[in-house]
């Protein structure tokens, strides 16, 4: 996906002022709050195994190294093809090649933001695969041609009008507003390709490093579907996927779902190992397993290790206040909110993406939320300060700063520029109110007063009421 | 009124009360005096460095830090009106001085006697009346730092409940951010008055005729946007409706 | 090969001078308690939570005592197809049995497998139940099709009550030694809220599960 990343305050205007988009976030962005909030009061255990959750994930990258080769090996001893991707190029290649050597010609495909990453589908597509979504949002958007705007539901941004006009306008369906219906029609339409296909492709939520296991986790069952009709399954997957055990999955099963969607378990999970075996009723012939690096190794090495753990629960997402008013599509890449402001800019570099880890109040919802418990507040103040040290901070704002310590570092000065504060707005803003602030501070004043300084700072009148001299206490 | 002799509280008064809002300093140490609390007021302090921080701008951060550990080191008590500034103080000087472990030993020392004013009234002074008069239908706003990063939510409430002539109604997302967050509101303030307006629809709907917070950010934002519109509401420091003296200065 | 071997490089390089945990001392997440100890006490939670997710369990004294049930529900939801894998004993008796009260014909997984298929229900015999979840164990293991549950409009589970675990922990547990190919956890029928978060039921999967339970 090309990034637009470093447009973000564009973006967030455009998105402020969308209306189909506010409508479609005021549908729905309640109800992913509700829905949680309720899988997590009924869940007494909540914050036992969100401490679980967050040392198994810790274990697995801090060895990752031991985990990784072991899933190769026992993945490969089972029938599974594993390549290695450096990065988006190589994963592209890799793939193409795969489907050119498995005689695909249409390939069905359940949801995976790594595909994403490396726009797996144009390159598919640039050999003359025909590439199926059949994750419903992700069918939509692929229709309407369009990035997912968000992790989980990928159609979020859509109000069910524009929906119908989509499916009227590009498969010739009658036009219905009824929801149903409309899942009917992707349904129906889907179904064949399922059918005819000869390759499916998937990503993978967990890789089990003891048994070689792909695990899939979705609501509608098509990852089940392609990863079981078509002669071949190909999964693509990050490398900070991998699990130390299938054991390790119930924890996690725990908490993805609930931050998730605010559902106990999801409809189905299935644990994928190997091929198809003699005696087995169904299965793929080929099973090829791309792991993708694509700077997780950089990420691995560095202070933010922990952004790894993430297990794309999108519960960081849908808490943001942020997001919620600006939507995915602002964050200009294929992950939004606090996770994309985190990831995005360790993946593409600051430079790239500097907007985003300055896009937040740092309200600290996001980490509240985060079932593995990755410190993300924390991480974008730390984002920030490296943007500082990269020298890719405003001029006008690292001067600033340097004025402001400057006058704080000494009592005396603060109280001179305070006078004169205090003189200035004693004569001009007499109903103690500013209504214009200059430069970069215009922001504030453009819908908002800004309080016009006392008249006197509080250290002059306590000085004076308790009769204090100004050197003592 | 109970008395607690002997206990001295630092005041940490924090750069923007000094600046526009005396009366929320001069509020904070009516009530803790009301407890027959010692107030003083270390005169060479500035500001805590959390503007400089929150922007990533950690050399000035570390400068004014720095300074405000030099100048309440060995202080028993040091309270605030700020939840933000409190929680700056508790958990980012660590953050700040994680690689220098003379100071370091100094920010934890410093951080575990730094307490904001509600948070120490209810949790150290035992306090469960604040003793004031106060008359209105009042909604608290919990700002982020100070219920996400302290813990502090029940406190308030506590004491505002107490208040003869309160009305306390709660508001729907009443600890939703408010739009501040220090420099994103001159950075993106279109998201920032996006949301301001959001917290102010819910104040609206309580029909209460008073906001108030323990942030005087929150209340820069929310106040600042009220004064644009012209809406029936006021927005008031928490220390000012605990101590009853709303804008006073002596 | 190489490319692997490659990326195992690069990782183990990231992670030199490490100060965590060396491999060897893992950390295993410790079991949570399991669900109800005594079987009927499994099937009891089983149920509740299967209901709840819309599912149907259907119990009686012996299993022909549930097929006229069955019949009725079926025909209710418009099956008029039913199918089975060859090698279930269990499912191709109750099939036998069932297609009266429909009727229904009985069709092979190939006939599923057209683009305009019947509305179907697909008969099964589970592996496993698990308590705590409402959830449905199916795996690859003996030659069984997952078709039943994944290209039918309902899903007709055969449970025995010797199959009722706790927990997800004890499903692994007894799966463990060499996985099958694949293992289904199935929990309700096939679900999105992709649309504006609005529930649909019956996206790529059977709009309905019906649990039975074997004497």
């Amino acid at each position: 996906m090309e990034p637009r990343v470093r447009q973000f305050f564009r973006n967030s205007e455009k998105a402020l002022a969308d209306r189909q988009l506010q409508v479609a976030l005021s549908r729905t962005m309640g109800k992913f709050l509700e829905n949680r909030a309720a899988a997590v009061a009924e869940f007494p255990r909540f914050e036992g195994a969100r401490e679980r959750a967050s040392r198994t994930r810790q274990e697995a990258l801090d060895n990752l190294d031991a985990h990784l080769a072991r899933f190769i090996t026992e993945a490969r001893k089972r029938g599974a093809v594993v390549h290695a991707a450096r990065d988006g190029p190589e994963a592209r290649e890799i793939a193409a090649r795969i489907a050119r050597e498995e005689g695909v010609s249409l390939a069905v495909k359940s949801k995976s933001m790594v595909a994403e990453e490396v726009d797996l589908n144009g390159a598919l597509e640039a050999d003359g695969v025909e590439v199926v979504e059949t994750d419903l949002g992700e069918y939509i958007i692929q229709l309407a041609g369009e990035p997912p705007s968000h992790i989980i539901a990928p159609a979020i941004h859509k109000t069910r009008e524009e929906v119908s006009r989509l499916f009227e306008e590009k498969l010739g369906e009658p036009y219905t507003e009824e929801i149903p219906a409309l899942t009917r029609i992707a349904r129906r339409r889907l179904r064949d390709k399922f059918l005819s296909a000869q390759m499916g492709i998937s990503g993978a939520n967990f890789l089990c490093a003891d048994t070689g296991s792909v695990v899939l986790v979705t609501n509608e069952g098509n990852g089940r579907m392609v990863a079981t009709l078509p002669r071949v399954h190909m999964v693509i997957a990050g490398i900070d996927k991998v699990i130390p055990r299938l054991a390790d999955l119930p924890v996690l099963l725990s908490l993805l779902p609930r931050s998730a969607t605010g559902q106990a378990l999801s409809s189905y999970v299935s644990v994928l190992t190997g091929t198809k075996r003699a005696g087995d009723a169904e299965g793929p012939e080929r099973l090829h397993i791309i792991l993708l690096d694509n700077g997780r190794t950089g990420i691995l090495q560095g202070k933010y290790r922990e952004i790894l753990k993430c297990i794309r629960c999108g519960a960081c997402i849908n808490v943001c206040p942020v997001f919620q008013s600006v939507g995915g599509h602002a964050y200009g890449w294929v992950y939004p909110g606090p996770l994309g402001s985190v990831l995005t800019p360790l993946l593409l570099g600051l430079p790239e993406s500097s907007p985003l880890p300055n896009a937040s109040t740092l309200c600290g919802a996001c980490g509240e939320v985060c079932p593995v418990k990755i410190p993300l507040p924390g991480m974008l103040v730390e984002l920030r300060g490296d943007e500082r040290e990269q020298g890719l901070k405003a001029p006008a704002e690292v001067l600033g700063m340097k004025a402001y310590a400057s006058v704080m570092s000494r009592a005396g000065i603060l109280e001179a520029f305070q006078r004169i504060a205090g003189v200035v707005s004693r004569l001009l803003f007499k109903d103690r109110k500013i209504e214009w602030l200059p430069f970069a501070f215009s922001g504030w004043t453009e819908r908002r007063d800004f309080p016009a300084p006392a008249p006197q700072p509080f250290r002059k009148l306590w000085k004076r009421q308790r009769g204090i001299r100004p050197w003592t206490r | 009124m109970a008395q607690k002799r002997g206990i001295s509280v630092s005041l940490f008064s924090t750069c923007l009360a000094d600046t526009f809002f005396p009366s929320v300093c001069f509020a904070t140490v009516a009530v803790l005096e009301r407890f027959g609390v010692d107030v003083r007021v270390p005169l060479s302090q500035t500001c805590c460095g959390q503007p400089a921080f929150n922007s990533g701008n950690r050399k000035e951060a570390r400068r004014m830090a720095a300074k405000f550990l030099s100048v309440f080191q060995g202080e028993e008590h040091i309270v605030t009106p700020s939840g933000s500034c409190a929680a700056m103080v508790k958990h980012e000087y660590p953050v700040l001085f994680r690689d220098e472990p003379r100071m370091l030993s100094l920010a934890y020392h410093v951080a575990g006697r730094v307490f904001e004013l509600s948070q120490f009234l209810v949790d150290v002074l035992g306090v469960e009346d604040p003793g004031s008069t106060y008359r209105g239908k009042v909604t608290y706003h919990d700002s982020c730092h100070l219920k996400r990063g302290l813990g502090v939510a029940d406190a308030p409430r506590t004491l505002l409940k107490a208040i003869r002539g309160v009305e306390l109604v709660e508001m729907e997302e009443s600890d939703r951010c408010c739009g501040f967050g220090g420099v994103f509101s001159v950075k993106y303030p279109h998201i920032s008055c996006r949301m301001a307006d959001r917290k102010i629809e819910r104040i609206l709907e309580t029909g209460a005729q008073v906001v108030t917070s323990g942030d005087i950010g929150c209340l820069m934002n929310i106040g600042g946007t009220i004064s644009r519109s012209g809406y029936p509401v006021r927005a008031v420091h928490i220390a000012e409706i605990l101590a009853g003296s709303e804008g006073a200065v002596p | 090969m190489r490319q692997t071997a490659e990326l195992l490089d690069r990782v183990r390089a990231a992670l030199r001078g490490r100060t965590v945990a060396e491999p060897g001392l893992p950390y295993v997440s410790p079991r949570e308690p399991g669900a109800p100890g005594s079987a009927s006490e499994r099937i009891d939670l089983f149920r509740r939570k299967f209901e709840a997710l819309g599912g149907t369990f259907l119990a009686g004294p012996s299993a022909e005592s549930t097929i006229p049930a069955l019949g009725e529900l079926l025909r209710v939801e418009g099956v008029t197809a039913l199918f089975f894998p060859e090698e279930d004993p269990a499912s191709r008796s109750l099939a036998d049995a069932l297609v009266p009260f429909g009727p229904f014909l009985l069709v092979s997984p190939a006939d599923i497998r057209q683009a305009e298929p019947p509305v179907s229900a697909g008969i099964q015999s589970a592996e496993f139940a698990i308590a705590e979840s409402g959830t449905i164990v199916q795996t690859s293991r003996g030659g069984t099709s997952l078709l039943p549950g994944l290209a039918s409009d309902v899903h007709v589970c055969l449970l025995s009550p010797d199959r009722f675990l706790g927990g997800m922990e004890d499903c692994l547990e007894a799966l463990s030694g060499e996985p099958p190919r694949s293992i289904s956890l199935i929990t309700g029928p096939s679900r999105t809220a992709d649309i504006e978060l609005t529930l649909t039921i019956g996206v790529h999967g059977p709009r309905k599960v019906i649990a039975v339970l074997l004497p």
